[in-house]
């Protein structure tokens, strides 16, 4: 590898959780324009755009939208998972030389204009469903949620894991939110709580599930040269990696316990020349609480089988073996539909001791792991305070 | 001679079934303007740069503040297409007719895409001087197309 | 302990279902040159399943090769026998004809061949279906003239 390495200049989320007023472009161009000013950077000095969404095309409209000409351009979408693949692409081509400041934006307003649908996922009621892969599951009346709960009720089965413990991941979570002053829910919640809460899909809990939110944000990627002279620490790209199993029918994962983590987790630390044990804080996508389950033991922070101990032994929360989501995550903050950018921005924070009451001490090493689709993808990014 | 804002008269030149355009938030003021036969860009007001189609943020200097510039109504034509081939049954009977992009004179170089109409498309050429024209296509909607200057019309342009 | 919360989507209600409306018939899927023969067996109240012609794989969902040497497949007929791997009762989905349905179970469940598909599970009450319980392919429901739906119950 050349002497060149990535680095994260700037980070921003946009306004959340609720933005009436605001388009998703807007979104997208109010978070990139407080990561641009966070990182000591103009427009002028972007060279390179990513962000995906739900059209084709859709960074280059995007990119039209913000004024912007890029010569590197990137929309792999990874679900969730998206923007840790973006950054990991935007690390490759400022390594290589072939962007110098690259612009990574988020931007969703789901709550707005959709509402509660989106949230389970519905699905197709009647009329004709087209060919493809995709229809084979869609005509049982699964939704979303069933998918994760069919995951869940697996993990269970096999390794003996509990609601209560799924329920803790929700109520660590909400114990971080309350230091967000942005954040969607802030109230403390119980287990009880958790459990008692209506079933949307068995084993699944209206409160095992994310909120739904407007929001967004944005990651400025350049080289360590370039940043020498900019206002914020550096966090470097120390590796990343991302995988996949199966896109949206679960009957195609052929296993429901083992996600794209146990795949793009030891690829990504082998890469940053870490082991988990390194880690001091984690961004774990939390979709739903067993999305946090299967990604601990999948990435290796426990063994498999043990994510509901290890979660409902306190893992997760500030003080514990892992401190994850210190901006209370997507089951209490914000959850605009595809997460993973808000990972990023959390983890940068936190390296650049800028967490506040959830600062991690002395925090060095985070990783920010999304999880896109129907636990279909994974990516997982290490990102160091340090040089590599 | 046009008004400020665009003087010509409301007609008629496209069928009832074309598909009506949906405002949101970020364009609601062109097209309230439109409604009152009143041509507008939108405006910054931190660098005064002109922009269309209508947005929050300014492309240049991606200030969120801006304004509806009024328009004398008059323009060139910066270039055009015939569409010889109905994509709507309804547009059978229209065919063929003029897409240009216009630009509007005081836009700042802001082009809209519209339709040459009231003259043969034969005629219609770049540099091509045009004013708007109103089309009413219902109580909540105007659509500004442009017709040649100094030809057809001006008397409806002073009305 | 505290109220649950009030989530996003209560914030925006859905409008009552009128009381009397024609019941949407379940959603069919439209067959291509790969599944024709799949979903025409079960409107025939028969369930197919692929074999690979040079390696023996089982598989499904339909597809031109075989997802594992890539060579040339063929139909057979399934025993209709298999395990439940997971399920889930579904208790919240706005979309019809399911909405009416609810609480109905989504399961993946293991042919004895070898392939994991999604179905219903149907002939018992929801809260006794298990994991790993057997269950047989009980009921072939025609949604169209193309196609029909493979629905399993418990085994016995």
């Amino acid at each position: 590898m050349s002497g060149r390495r990535a680095v994260i200049a700037g980070v921003a989320t946009s306004d959340y959780p609720n933005l009436p007023g605001m388009s998703e472009h807007a979104v997208h161009a109010q978070a990139a324009s407080r990561a641009l000013a966070d990182a000591g950077l103009d427009w002028s000095d972007v060279d390179g755009f990513a962000t995906t969404g739900f059209f084709p095309m859709y960074a280059v409209g995007v990119a039209e939208y913000l004024g912007l000409r890029p010569t590197y351009f990137d929309e792999t979408n990874a679900g969730g998972a998206s923007f840790e693949v973006l950054v990991e692409h935007a690390a490759y081509a400022i390594e290589r030389g072939a962007a110098e400041v690259v612009l990574v934006t988020y931007g969703s307003v789901q709550l707005s204009q959709m509402g509660r649908t989106l949230g389970t996922g519905g699905g197709g009621g009647g009329g004709r469903m087209a060919p493809g892969p995709a229809v084979y599951d869609a005509l049982w009346g699964n939704t979303l949620v069933g998918s994760y709960a069919l995951a869940a009720r697996r993990h269970m089965h096999e390794f003996g894991t509990t609601t209560e413990q799924l329920a803790s991941v929700a109520v660590t979570m909400r114990d971080h939110a309350a230091h967000n002053p942005q954040a969607q829910y802030r109230e403390p919640i119980t287990v009880e709580d958790v459990v008692s809460s209506r079933l949307v899909a068995d084993p699944l809990h209206k409160l095992d599930c994310c909120v739904i939110s407007d929001g967004g944000g944005a990651c400025v990627v350049t080289s360590a040269e370039r940043a020498a002279d900019l206002p914020r620490p550096p966090v470097y790209v120390l590796g990343g990696a991302h995988a996949t199993t199966h896109h949206m029918n679960v009957s195609a994962d052929p296993d429901l316990t083992v996600t794209a983590a146990a795949m793009s987790g030891p690829l990504a630390f082998a890469r940053a020349g870490i082991t988990p044990a390194d880690v001091d804080v984690a961004q774990i996508y939390d979709s739903f609480t067993i999305t946090v389950v299967l990604s601990v033991e999948d990435l290796g922070f426990c063994a498999k089988g043990e994510g509901g101990a290890f979660v409902a032994d306190g893992g997760l929360g500030l003080g514990g073996r892992l401190p994850t989501n210190t901006d209370g995550g997507g089951l209490s903050a914000c959850h605009p539909g595809m997460r993973g950018m808000f990972l990023i921005v959390e983890a940068v924070r936190q390296l650049r001791g800028e967490g506040g009451a959830t600062q991690v001490p002395d925090a060095r090493i985070a990783v920010a792991h999304g999880t896109g689709g129907m636990l279909s993808t994974g990516a997982t990014l290490v990102l160091g305070r340090e040089a590599p | 001679m046009t008004t400020p804002g665009g003087g010509g008269q409301s007609g008629r030149w496209f069928p009832d079934e074309m598909p009506l355009p949906a405002a949101n938030a970020e364009t609601a003021g062109w097209w309230e303007a439109c409604l009152s036969h009143r041509l507008v860009v939108q405006r910054c007001r931190s660098c005064g740069a002109t922009r269309h189609p209508p947005g929050p943020l300014c492309p240049d200097c991606r200030c969120l503040e801006s304004e509806w510039a009024t328009l004398p109504g008059t323009g060139t034509v910066y270039s055009y297409t015939v569409v010889r081939q109905a994509f709507l049954p309804s547009l059978a009977d229209t065919v063929p007719y003029v897409v240009a992009a216009v630009e509007p004179d005081g836009a700042g170089g802001a082009r809209f895409v519209s339709n040459v109409v009231e003259c043969d498309p034969e005629e219609v050429c770049v540099g091509m001087p045009v004013e708007v024209v109103w089309e009413d296509m219902g109580p909540e909607l105007a659509v500004p197309r442009f017709r040649p200057r100094g030809t057809a019309g001006d008397e409806g342009a002073t009305a | 302990m505290t109220e649950p919360t009030v989530r996003p989507g209560d914030m925006h209600p859905l409008p009552e279902v009128p009381g009397e409306r024609p019941p949407k018939p379940r959603p069919a899927p439209l067959p291509d040159p790969e599944s024709a023969e799949y979903w025409a067996a079960a409107r025939d109240g028969r369930l197919l399943v692929q074999r690979c012609e040079a390696c023996g794989h089982h598989q499904l969902y339909p597809r031109a090769v075989c997802v594992v040497c890539h060579g040339p497949v063929s139909w057979i007929e399934a025993s209709g026998r298999a395990t439940v791997y997971s399920f889930t009762v579904i208790r919240q989905n706005h979309s019809r004809p399911f909405r009416d349905w609810m609480p109905y179970v989504v399961a993946l469940v293991d042919l004895e061949e070898g392939p994991r598909i999604m179905t219903n599970i149907v002939g018992c009450d929801p809260e006794d279906v298990r994991v790993d319980m057997p269950v047989r392919a009980a009921r072939f429901d025609r949604v169209s003239d193309e196609a029909g739906l493979v629905l399993f119950a418990p085994e016995g």
